[in-house]
């Protein structure tokens, strides 16, 4: 088979030729699932010189179709051959069918009528205006661990939170297993610190609340009344997370913000902690290369094309004060950043507006998650992995207020 | 069963070709365990297997077979209790002789072999009945030389001459990877039956993930001459080939956790 395509307006115009059998199923479909991949949610595929469509080519439209409906978007075939219409209309596939193109289709390409079209859509959402920021557990890298100094917090469905901690009943059996976390809508995810082992999820249901013991957590209760979706446009093919970061502050005139951001990823710069700092005895300074036995570092640009689910909260700083909570970054100026991202098979989101819950709820019924990351700028000359870059997403967003400026400000 | 201990191996000592191809190895495998070997290129997985073997002494350590110390042992003196199949499968035979003179070889290794007719009709049987057992129809070409059948038969073959006088231990150096995929997977099955019906103990280097996941007991993974993971029991029953790729990227990654790598740590990691 063969594909000539054409974007007009919200439609992708496909053009087919061939037979769709069993020997060009696999083909067809993987072709149309990449292009909702690059986020042609809107298809037309103009079938008249389709000559032939077996089951096993039909198996692959219905493939096809239900990943459309999966992100709230239309799927038609326009003028097809009459082998194709009849069988369709046999197998009572015939709503797919369509005489002529849909009257809001443009003449002409789209792209060559708006080149300027920006890459970021803004929209308001309802819910409070701000979140209020605590900080109940304030360890930083490798104080001794004690205890007396655990917090332990039930999270909602309101809550957002990152930091390090672990799910464990008791006190002790906590201490061995301080790994990072993220909390989404009251959804946690937690990496074990061993290397190898997955991030275990723990989801708020009817009266369950998950519950962890931190040993540092930002933690934000409240809602996310800002969106963002950015999507490649022109020469711009991804976007990095600093500069998203850097967007979300702009819009909300904080100082201080939170986000969530669900996006294809183009590829992430973290580590992770693969030793629980509840061993640690008393403060240290640890150095290379006993380091590697506490931290992993990905080593190159990871997850490619997969999907992050990021937790992170930003600043432009406060009087030139150093934060040993918000890691002040080198490669955007008066920019603060902590950033936390749990990593999921790729998973397609609708276009437009779109609810966080809706897509919690959509990604925790999927495959578990794969990894997570302590997202890190790599700013190192030659080698520098350089700063977590995104594809396409979206991103809530949140003013943040806090009585605990002295705590995040040393 | 087999105890290797603390073994050392360094080549080209003391020259800019130095390699430390063994660093501290120690290991014990149970009798009747079937443990697959895998690890990055010049990992010490081969070193190690012909550390086993006696292809060379190590410099430091000692490996104990049973109950015999066969550190200081030469490489024939071992072949009595050790069986081999290498990566190659021209070799372990000799091309010009036939399948059942080859076999005839492999009845006596370890043994002497007096100047009487080796192929007597009760052990032709003996060899068509056991050759039968690789359904590959060899069993009716048992005159012909062994040299001018494929490499997935002389593989077969191999693996049940080596394995003919059940050896205390049965090293396998990534014996299919000169083969087609199709016929290393049919020696990998034919590994599998041979191993299990037989109950050896044996060591098997391999590159396939989907051979160590599928047809051993217990995996070890090692990298710059050391082991890396050792996965057993439990472990080893979880395990997928997408969990052995993503040790082999995070042990590969971390060769680029340097110094400037903790600098960006330090900096960062909040």
């Amino acid at each position: 088979m063969q594909f000539r395509q054409q974007e007009k307006g919200k439609y992708l115009l496909v053009h087919a030729s061939g037979r769709l059998d069993a020997s060009w199923a696999d083909h067809f479909s993987s072709t149309f699932k990449e292009y909702i991949r690059q986020g042609q949610h809107h298809i037309l595929l103009e079938a008249s010189e389709v000559s032939y469509l077996s089951s096993a080519g039909i198996r692959a439209l219905v493939q096809v179709v239900k990943s459309i409906m999966a992100v709230q978007g239309s799927f038609q075939i326009i003028r097809a051959s009459s082998f194709v219409h009849q069988t369709l209309q046999m197998t009572g596939f015939e709503s797919w069918l369509k005489a002529d193109f849909p009257d809001d289709l443009p003449a002409e390409d789209t792209e060559a009528q708006i080149p300027d079209e920006s890459p970021f859509e803004l929209y308001q959402l309802n819910g409070s205006t701000a979140m209020q920021l605590s900080v109940p557990a304030t360890w930083v890298p490798w104080k001794a661990f004690n205890s007396n100094n655990l917090s332990s917090i039930r999270f909602g469905h309101q809550d957002f939170a990152l930091g390090i901690g672990a799910p464990h009943q008791s006190d002790q059996d906590a201490s061995m297993h301080m790994g990072e976390f993220l909390v989404v809508g009251g959804n946690v995810i937690y990496q074990p610190p061993r290397e190898g082992d997955k991030p275990d999820f723990l989801l708020p249901e009817k009266a369950y609340l998950p519950e962890m013991h931190c040993l540092q957590a930002l933690h934000c209760t409240g809602d996310m009344p800002h969106l963002l979706r950015f999507s490649p446009k022109g020469n711009k093919t991804y976007f990095g997370l600093g500069e998203l970061a850097e967007k979300v502050l702009t819009e909300t005139g904080s100082a201080l913000a939170a986000f969530v951001i669900f996006a294809e990823i183009d590829g992430l710069v973290g580590s992770s902690i693969i030793q629980s700092p509840g061993l640690l005895k008393e403060d240290r300074i640890i150095p290379f290369p006993d380091i590697k036995e506490w931290l992993s570092f990905c080593g190159e640009r990871v997850f490619p094309r997969q999907q992050a689910l990021i937790f992170g909260m930003a600043s432009k700083g406060l009087d030139g004060k150093k934060s040993p909570l918000l890691a002040g970054s080198t490669m955007h100026k008066n920019l603060f950043l902590h950033a936390h991202a749990a990593v999921f098979p790729y998973l397609p989101i609708e276009s437009g507006v779109i609810k966080l819950k809706s897509v919690t709820e959509k990604l925790f019924k999927g495959p578990p998650p794969m990894a997570l990351l302590h997202l890190l700028e790599d700013s190192r000359p030659s080698t520098g992995l350089g700063e977590s870059t995104l594809i396409r997403g979206a991103c809530w967003y949140t003013a943040i207020n806090t009585n605990q400026e002295d705590t995040i400000w040393a | 069963m087999l105890n290797v201990n603390n073994l050392y191996k360094t080549f080209a000592p003391g020259t800019v070709n130095e390699v430390k191809a063994l660093i501290d190895v120690s290991l014990h495998i149970e009798e009747g365990c079937f443990t697959a070997v895998i690890g990055t290129n010049g990992s010490g997985k081969s070193t190690l297997l012909n550390a086993i073997a006696g292809s060379f002494k190590p410099d430091h350590g000692r490996i104990n077979l049973f109950e015999h110390n066969i550190t200081n042992w030469p490489e024939y003196k071992r072949a009595s209790l050790i069986g081999r199949v290498f990566q190659n499968p021209f070799a372990g035979t000799a091309a010009g002789m036939t399948i059942s003179e080859n076999i005839a070889l492999a009845m006596r290794r370890g043994k002497r072999r007096p100047l009487t007719a080796a192929i007597t009709s009760r052990i032709r049987d003996e060899i068509a009945e056991r050759v039968k057992t690789l359904k590959m129809g060899l069993e009716d070409r048992l005159d012909n030389p062994i040299g001018t059948l494929s490499g997935g038969q002389r593989q077969a073959l191999t693996l049940l001459m080596a394995s003919w006088l059940r050896p205390q231990l049965l090293l396998l150096d990534e014996h299919t990877a000169a083969l087609d995929p199709k016929t290393a997977a049919k020696v990998s099955e034919i590994t599998k039956e041979i191993i299990t019906r037989e109950k050896l103990t044996a060591m098997m280097v391999t590159h396939s993930m989907q051979q160590a996941v599928d047809l051993s007991d217990r995996i070890i993974m090692m990298h710059r001459g050391r082991i890396v993971e050792d996965l057993r029991d439990e472990m080893k029953a979880r395990v997928r080939i997408s969990d052995l790729m993503q040790t082999f990227e995070r042990v590969q990654k971390l060769d680029l956790f340097d110094q400037s790598v903790a600098e960006i740590l330090e900096q960062q990691f909040v």
